[in-house]
């Protein structure tokens, strides 16, 4: 029988702090680089949205 | 005349369909080994020949738990029930924390020639779905609504969003 | 860019014609996309960390101990909320998919590529917090019932779509190989629910309710509901984050290479 669970419990939160920290993390610096490489090849002023993107020919 | 869009919806459904009942099939075909243990009444129908692992689980039948040592070990009878029918169990170690009278348990191990009773090498503890501060059961307790060696919590309504107070007082309800 | 609106849209399932595809099609936009989500997500990311944070102090400090377990029913506020989370993802994966293979979407196919990971985080948090109140609770870590064997087959499942969709040099096929690996997918959505109904299982029935009264006490509910809309908004914000970013590094891509041409040609 275990009598001390702290460990335990302990144990998932911090299992929930690295796994949402670690996707969190890398989701931010990710959309950041994003943002960052975008607005330097995007040509004019304009907004850095993404807009007009997309394959050409898909259509169905 | 069918767009592709169309079309590829209607094989999408198609193969949606397939493919669900090919699962439905196999769960089917396979639902003795996907049941992870196996009640008292099932065993008394199945019959599982002497010697023969399984998995045994249901509930601690109150009242029956005796404790003591052999050879330096501790070993535990009891009675395992569904409600229909009840299965002595031998049981040599340590249990599990949440092992009680009255809790789920399943156990693995066989049974004996002429299926005397079931010699378990493993116990495990099947917890409830209710979750309930201790002083809510404590409340339940003395308002002789719930005695947890007789099996799982009473209908959640009569207790999920009362005080432990309101419980007690509620005595004849 | 396609123009997907110019096209006389098909509705195959006896709906209005073109109105559910005019409205699908003018949320698939990317462009649409990126001027709905982008001006929100810093707001959105905010709140899920907020709320989320909120949650799970709530429960790991002042949500009351359950009388049989003690304090291991904490572990509850951080397993349940996974286990949605995976479950619903995978839902929207399964949709994206269906997307991708019958309306070409590029969108849902950026989708069901950002899912992907943040999914299979959200599993594997479920699985390892599950683990870790089997141990002490019921007295071992891991056991091959159906509900257990089906969360770990729904990991596998995302792990999967992710290599899958990653495979290919050319991503059209990494997308059409990975869209019917999320749908043919979907089947395990029903067992996973259903499991503990259909067999017998070590692992419990469910503990809420959508129809009868929760057996949760209502002190412990409070703090599981706020850490549930937690994960969901941060599933939420982190998948936008990532569609986000990949339509912008798409973008600069496709820029580059057009650049590329002009100075070569």
């Amino acid at each position: 029988m275990i009598k001390h669970v702290l460990p335990y419990v302990v144990g998932s939160y911090g299992a929930a702090i690295l796994i949402l920290g670690f996707l969190a993390l890398t989701s931010l610096l990710r959309y950041r680089a994003a943002r960052r490489r975008l607005a330097a090849v995007e040509p004019r002023s304009r907004r850095s949205d993404g807009s007009d993107h997309g394959r050409q020919g898909v259509k169905s | 005349m069918m767009s592709r869009k169309q079309r590829r919806l209607w094989l999408v459904i198609a193969c949606g369909i397939g493919v669900s009942s090919a699962t439905a099939l196999m769960l089917v075909a396979f639902r003795s080994s996907l049941s992870f243990f196996l009640s008292p009444n099932e065993v008394l129908v199945k019959h599982p020949s002497p010697g023969m692992v399984f998995r045994l689980g249901g509930v601690v039948q109150a009242d029956t738990v005796v404790m003591g040592t052999r050879d330096n070990k501790p070993y535990t009878t009891f009675r395992i029930t569904d409600g229909q029918a009840s299965i002595p169990v031998v049981y040599t170690g340590i249990l599990p924390g949440l092992f009680r009278q009255g809790q789920g348990v399943v156990t693995i191990g066989a049974m004996t020639k002429g299926d005397r009773e079931f010699v378990a090498d493993t116990v495990l503890a099947k917890h409830g779905a209710s979750y309930m501060p201790a002083d809510v059961e404590q409340a339940l307790r003395k308002a002789g609504k719930w005695n947890p060696k007789f099996g799982p919590a009473p209908n959640a309504a009569t207790w999920d969003d009362k005080s432990p107070r309101t419980i007690e007082a509620d005595n004849n309800g | 860019m396609p123009d997907y609106t110019g096209q006389t849209v098909v509705s195959p399932i006896g709906m209005p014609p073109s109105r559910a595809g005019a409205w699908l099609h003018r949320f698939a936009n990317p462009g649409r996309f990126q001027r709905l989500v982008q001006p929100v997500l810093p707001f959105l990311a905010a709140f899920a960390f907020v709320v989320t944070v909120t949650g799970l102090v709530w429960g790991f400090f002042f949500a009351p101990a359950d009388w049989q377990q003690g304090i291991a029913s904490r572990i509850m506020y951080v397993h349940i909320p996974a286990a949605w989370v995976a479950m619903n993802g995978y839902a929207a994966l399964a949709i994206c998919s269906l997307l991708s293979i019958v309306w070409r979407h590029p969108l849902a196919d950026i989708a069901a590529k950002e899912i992907g990971p943040v999914g299979a985080g959200f599993t594997a948090l479920c699985l390892i917090s599950g683990s870790l109140w089997g141990r002490p609770e019921w007295g071992t870590y891991w056991v091959w019932d159906a509900r257990l064997t089906s969360v770990l087959i729904l990991l596998f499942l995302y792990l999967g779509h992710m290599a899958l969709i990653r495979a290919f040099d050319n991503p059209q096929h990494g997308y059409r190989a990975a869209a019917i690996l999320g749908l043919v997918g979907a089947v395990n959505l029903p067992i996973i629910v259903f499991s503990v109904y259909w067999w017998n299982t070590l692992h419990q029935g469910n503990s809420i309710s959508v129809t009868g009264p929760s057996k949760i006490y209502i002190t412990m509910l409070y703090p599981l509901i706020i850490s549930t809309v937690g994960f969901y908004l941060a599933f939420a914000a982190m998948s936008l984050g990532r569609i986000s970013s990949g339509i912008m590094e798409n973008r600069a891509r496709s820029l580059l290479l057009a650049q590329a041409e002009r100075g070569g040609a």
